[in-house]
């Protein structure tokens, strides 16, 4: 008994004007399992969807397709009226006839139409039914660190319902906070005993991660207290590690009697400084003081807050001369460029120098050259205590902590990958989040941003202590995986561990909460093992045979949802056209694209293949973009070996919001297919 | 793992040039494990083999079939019908599983369509690096479990040799270490340098007499 | 006839061993040259054993026209291309004709060379081979059956004095010399400082040995530059290759030829080895100048 597919055609109250609806209902209903086409004028509003779920439980329909308007849409509200007709929401295909059909080109389009609307009539026969579930998770927070961004983070948490450990390696919270007491004003004594005496919040200093399982809704963290080995589970996982900093200069700073100032060597960092300013037995005010940053660091917010800061109250509490020496004064973050003006107003001079000053000690003073690029000459200064550059720099444990989470670092060993889609606080694995100094140098207004994000991020994870999960979207079939560890070793979102199957055998296992739905290990399994549902071979391939069967010329091309779909809709939308014999299939990410599908589009006549996806830098799944350009070279490669084609497959990054690259990468392509006579 | 690699593709169709009707063959274990001949390489060679006829005009009908081990006669009698079909069996598994099959279907021609290069681990995604060279005299004991059969390009027993390169690379190939400048580390860090400083004897080399044969015990 | 060289390592102060490569082919008249040329000159002859894993005429035949010619040769075996059986059997033939030098060397990979596809044997290690040589110097062959006529070889060995790093190769040294060794050549050396500190480990090790320093003369600061990026075991530092590189052009041989002499001088006036290995190949006809340049003559 074949599947019963209906087909519901839309011409969006009329605005798709260059198709014959007629003559594709006509040839449509011919396609095996179609048992009933309708057209409608308003498939999206009250009467189309009343007039659907009436066809589809009247007609038993088994399968859905809905040929209209993109499915970035409308997709939804169709899925909702599936569900209320009694169907499983995941036994629909769309046809996008709109976007990139009627609106990309010039002229009827009635052909291109029927071809878009046999894709989904295959694709929709193989669709499987999908559960959804919800799934218990822990509700309770691991907060790693003890500084400010975690005690707040900690308290917050706490006060919204949530159960709230603290994991500190030293053995007291709120290390580093000092500086905070003379910029911000802030108390930190008064920060920890709020957290000390918070209900839902557990303390545990002196304490260490040592190793990390599972997933989000269930990360099991093994932590060494004091000798004991402590087992726990968190439902998310918040580092809030701070950074280090480190002077540029070899010579350590040498304070010779905690926090005095005389006339020997002094060279300090501003720790070391504020503690001077505080202490109120100070023998002798420095008269003389030098401050410097932004040399060789460009990541200078906090140093230049720091500097401004210190050199400012140095100026009022002892009236010291105050020289600072500086490449770029940043004042991006709230409230400086006015504290930067009261420094100048109160007498701190600004010497400003392409490169790094020279320092020397002579005469027992801090000798301080440089080249003032206003003056224009050399500028000396003898100081009693030179304030020296301070590096911002990931914390000591940063590296060990990412391997133990397996989470990425960016190009300066700070947590969070240099993605546009994890910031502000999100890592690429789901329930894990950096809140911070450990993730950019950061003035309080962002980080109190960010403890604001994460607060809500993991309190919508968490709170009602379930997850809705789509079950089995992606998973390993344990008869098939041969534990060969590569989907393992390559999904970007630490989704997959090893697991006992039922009989024993260990394989592949994905967890439903924690996969992001990218396809990357479907594409790679060297043994076939994982499906993605909607995208498995046959949900392909079926769309690729739905190409092949009209004439040759055809340009397959695999488009990303979250970059050149889009792109290809915002081109419909502005009327931007390009050639009619683009037929897109939209896939989750680049990096899902499998050599297999490639070969297989090129048995099937394709002329070429485009595989289409995020930018650099910018891939929605981390990696997807990288794995789908390896993947287009090698198949260019394989298919060298066997044709004298010249790189048939092409790969293209574009932005979601860019139709016009999207538009010329099209126009590019179809010229050099014709050039090359395919 | 046995780790194999694919043979050039001028070679695979040169193998199967006479053929009209070929299946191409997999094995579930180690070729899969390391990317040469798991159903995915099996599908995406049939594929080439299709465009290759196709695009010299000539036509080929490519069956695909993986077995999970092709090393077993229990296994790859599955493979029966199918193999009956066709003129030649193209396989992807090591060399073992090549002559499993020409050994059950003696009538007709098994091609090896990969070759089988080493014992091996992976050192990330997609890259295998030499382990053991099966010797069948193993003294990993002694060398802090590095083997210097396969690992040293010259597989010397009192080791290194004096060609080592700057950095403890080895002389061969400066892209690989020098695997008793790797002993010497291993066994320092275990503080058991002493296990080098000894002498060894020349190899037994005719401890596997060719070809092997292992009888268990038990049976 | 010239003396033995036994008996030169246990007397002399100074002891000077110079190599002479052999031909690719059968036409021996160069070699014979050569021959004639060094033999008097030099307390040892040696001849490389298709060096470079490049197929040679063998070091064999070559030192049995070394001492038809009345010089002193040294026998080279390598353990790449002889398997136990056949390295016995040419240690026997040698010594039955009068050869009763040999260098023990592991040799290079085939990879380097011109039969790149070639089975590599060793089936001994150089340590292993010094071993066998003591072995069948004991009138008994490897697996101790008795021999009719055995051999009394006098060995050698080499050693990186440049390795980095430089603790393993030190313990092979060692073991070398445990298996007792009567003199060693070492790979070239051009870092003088280098050379005195691995003395100084290897006089620890072994207050006998006679350690011949090797001599490399490099003829321009491209080779130079060349075999410090390609050929290991070898490091020449910068301040020689600044040297070379201000030489007129076409003075390219001279000039090594002039820092090798003085590089001679100072080890003999330093007494920092206890002689010198001259390894000129393809320039075999320039060692009487090394020599003399050196006051070795």
């Amino acid at each position: 008994m074949e599947t019963k597919i209906g087909v519901f055609l839309c011409n969006c109250g009329g605005a798709i004007k260059n198709i014959d609806f007629d003559a594709v209902a006509k040839k449509v209903a011919k396609f095996p399992g179609v048992t009933c086409v309708n057209l409608s004028s308003n498939l999206c509003l009250e009467e189309g969807k009343e007039k659907m779920i009436s066809c589809i439980r009247e007609e038993h329909i088994e399968r859905t397709v809905v040929a209209a308007c993109s499915p970035e849409f409308t997709e939804h509200i169709f899925q909702e009226v599936l569900e209320k007709s009694g169907l499983n929401d995941h036994l629909m295909s769309m046809a996008n006839i709109r976007e990139q059909c009627s609106w990309a080109h010039e002229g009827d389009v009635t052909e291109k139409a029927v071809e878009l609307v046999k894709m989904a009539v295959n694709k929709v026969r193989f669709l499987q039914p999908m559960e959804k579930k919800a799934v218990p998770v822990n509700r309770e927070v691991l907060v790693v660190g003890g500084g400010f961004s975690a005690i707040n983070t900690a308290l917050q948490l706490s006060r919204v319902g949530l159960r709230t450990t603290i994991l500190e390696k030293e053995a007291a919270l709120g290390a580093g906070t000092e500086k905070l007491e003379s910029f911000y004003g802030f108390y930190p004594s008064s920060m920890v005993s709020a957290v000390e005496g918070g209900r839902n919040i557990e303390i545990l200093t002196s304490a260490q991660m040592t190793a990390v399982e599972g997933n989000i809704g269930d990360f099991g963290v093994r932590i060494r207290k004091g000798g004991e080995e402590i087992s726990r589970k968190y439902g998310a996982i918040v580092i809030a590690t701070g950074y280090k900093t480190e002077l540029t200069l070899d010579s350590e700073p040498k304070l010779r009697a905690e926090d005095e100032a005389i006339s020997g060597i002094n060279i300090v960092s501003q720790e070391q400084f504020c503690r001077m300013l505080r202490n109120p037995s100070l023998k002798t005010e420095p008269k003389t003081i030098g401050f410097m940053f932004d040399f060789s660091d460009e990541n200078s917010r906090f140093p230049t807050l720091a500097t401004l800061n210190n050199a400012l109250a140095a100026k009022k509490k002892w009236g010291s001369e105050i020289y600072v020496f500086y490449k770029s004064v940043k004042v991006d973050s709230e409230g400086v460029e006015k504290l930067y003006q009261e420094a100048r107003d109160y007498g701190v001079v600004f010497l400003r120098s392409e490169i790094s000053p020279t320092i020397t000690i002579k005469n027992g003073r801090v000798k301080i050259e440089a080249k003032d690029v206003f003056l224009g000459e050399d500028v000396i200064l003898a100081c009693d205590i030179l304030v020296a550059e301070e590096l911002y720099l990931p914390a000591e444990e940063t590296e060990t902590l990412s391997s133990l989470l397996n989470i990425r670092v960016d190009s300066r060993g700070f947590y969070q990958d240099e993605n546009v889609h994890l910031y502000p606080v999100s890592s690429e694995r789901k329930g894990i989040f950096f809140v911070g100094g450990c993730r950019d140098d950061l003035d309080l207004g962002r980080v109190l941003t960010d403890i604001s994000s994460v607060v809500i991020n993991v309190h919508e994870l968490l709170f009602s202590g379930k997850i809705p999960v789509d079950v089995e979207r992606v998973k390993a079939d344990p008869q098939k995986c041969v534990a060969c560890l590569t989907c393992i070793r390559v999904c970007p979102h630490g989704a997959i561990q090893l697991v006992r199957a039922d009989n024993s055998k260990e394989v592949a296992g994905i967890s439903d909460l924690a996969c992001d739905a990218c396809g990357i290990c479907a594409a790679i399994c060297p043994a076939k093992a994982i499906k993605f549902q909607g995208y498995r071979d046959e949900e392909i391939l079926a769309q690729i045979e739905a190409i092949g069967e009209s004439s040759n010329g055809r340009i397959v091309a695999f488009c990303c949802e979250h970059s050149a779909y889009p792109a290809a809709d915002l081109a419909g939308k502005l009327r931007l056209h390009y050639p009619e014999n683009l037929r897109v299939i939209r896939v989750p990410c680049a990096g899902q694209v499998d050599v297999f599908h490639i070969l297989k589009a090129f048995e099937k006549g394709a002329a070429t293949v485009l595989v289409m996806g995020c930018e650099d830098g910018a891939c929605h799944h981390i990696t997807g973009n990288i794995r789908a350009k390896e993947r287009v070279n090698y198949c260019n490669m394989l298919l060298k070996e066997v044709r004298v084609d010249d790189r048939p497959v092409a790969m293209f990054n574009v932005s979601p919001n860019a139709p016009y690259k999207f538009v010329r990468a099209v126009n590019e392509i179809t010229k050099i297919t014709k050039e090359s006579g395919r | 793992m046995i780790i194999a690699e694919r043979k050039p593709m001028e070679e695979i169709k040169q193998l199967i040039a006479p053929y009209k009707k070929v299946l191409v063959a997999g094995c579930g274990t180690c070729v899969t494990v390391c990317w040469a001949g798991g159903e995915k390489e099996v599908a995406v060679l049939a594929s080439q083999l299709r465009l290759a006829r196709s695009a010299e005009g000539s036509e080929i009908s490519v069956l695909e079939a993986t077995v999970e081990r092709q090393c077993e006669k229990e296994m790859v009698v599955e493979l029966e019908d199918k193999v009956a079909e066709v003129e030649a069996v193209l396989s992807l598994a090591c060399g073992s599983g090549v002559q499993t099959m020409a050994e059950m279907f003696e009538d007709k021609p098994v091609l090896p369509a990969v070759n089988t290069t080493f014992i091996g681990m992976p050192e990330k995604e997609g890259l295998w690096v030499e382990m053991c060279g099966a010797c069948g005299d193993c003294f990993l004991d002694r060398t802090g479990g590095i083997c210097p059969i396969v690992r040293c390009a010259k597989g010397l027993l009192n080791g290194p040799c004096g060609g080592t390169r700057r950095g403890g690379k080895c002389e061969i190939d400066p892209e690989k270490d020098c695997a008793w400048v790797l002993i010497y580390r291993r066994l320092e860090k275990q503080g058991r340098l002493d296990l080098m400083r000894k002498y060894y004897e020349p190899k037994n080399y005719r401890a596997v007499k060719r070809p092997g044969k292992v009888q268990a015990m038990q049976a | 006839m010239a003396r033995p060289f036994r008996e030169t390592l246990k007397t002399k102060d100074f002891i000077v061993t110079a190599e002479a490569g052999p031909v690719k082919g059968s036409n021996v008249t160069k070699m014979i040259e050569h021959i004639d040329l060094l033999k008097d000159k030099v307390d040892g002859l040696n001849v490389t054993d298709n060096q470079s894993a490049v197929m040679r005429y063998p070091s064999l035949g070559t030192c049995l026209l070394i001492k038809e010619h009345g010089g002193e040769p040294v026998l080279q075996i390598t353990c790449r291309d002889r398997n136990r059986l056949a390295i016995q059997a040419d240690l026997l033939f040698a010594y039955s004709r009068g050869i009763n030098n040999v260098l023990c060397l592991t040799g290079d990979s085939v990879d380097v060379g011109d039969h790149k596809e070639a089975k590599q044997v060793f089936d001994l290690d150089s340590v292993q081979l010094i071993h066998l040589v003591h072995t069948l110097n004991s009138d008994k062959d490897m697996v101790g059956n008795e021999l009719d006529g055995g051999i009394d070889f006098c060995i050698g060995t080499t050693a990186t004095p440049s390795a980095d790093p430089i603790e393993p190769q030190l313990m092979k040294f060692q073991k070398k010399l445990d298996a007792g060794v009567d003199f060693v050549q070492t790979q070239a050396i051009y870092d003088l400082d280098e050379l005195k500190r691995f003395m100084e480990h290897a006089r620890k090790m072994d207050g006998e040995v006679k350690i011949l320093a090797g001599i490399v003369p490099v003829i321009g600061a491209k080779m130079a530059a060349y075999m410090n990026e390609n050929v290991p075991g070898i490091f020449v530092p910068q301040y020689i290759i600044d040297e070379l590189a201000q030489a007129p052009k076409g003075t390219g041989v001279s000039k090594g030829i002039e820092i090798a002499a003085r590089m001679i001088r100072q080890i003999e006036e330093e007494k920092i080895t206890d002689g010198v290995h001259i390894m000129f190949i393809g320039r075999e006809e320039k060692v009487p100048e090394i020599l003399e340049s050196a006051g070795l003559l």
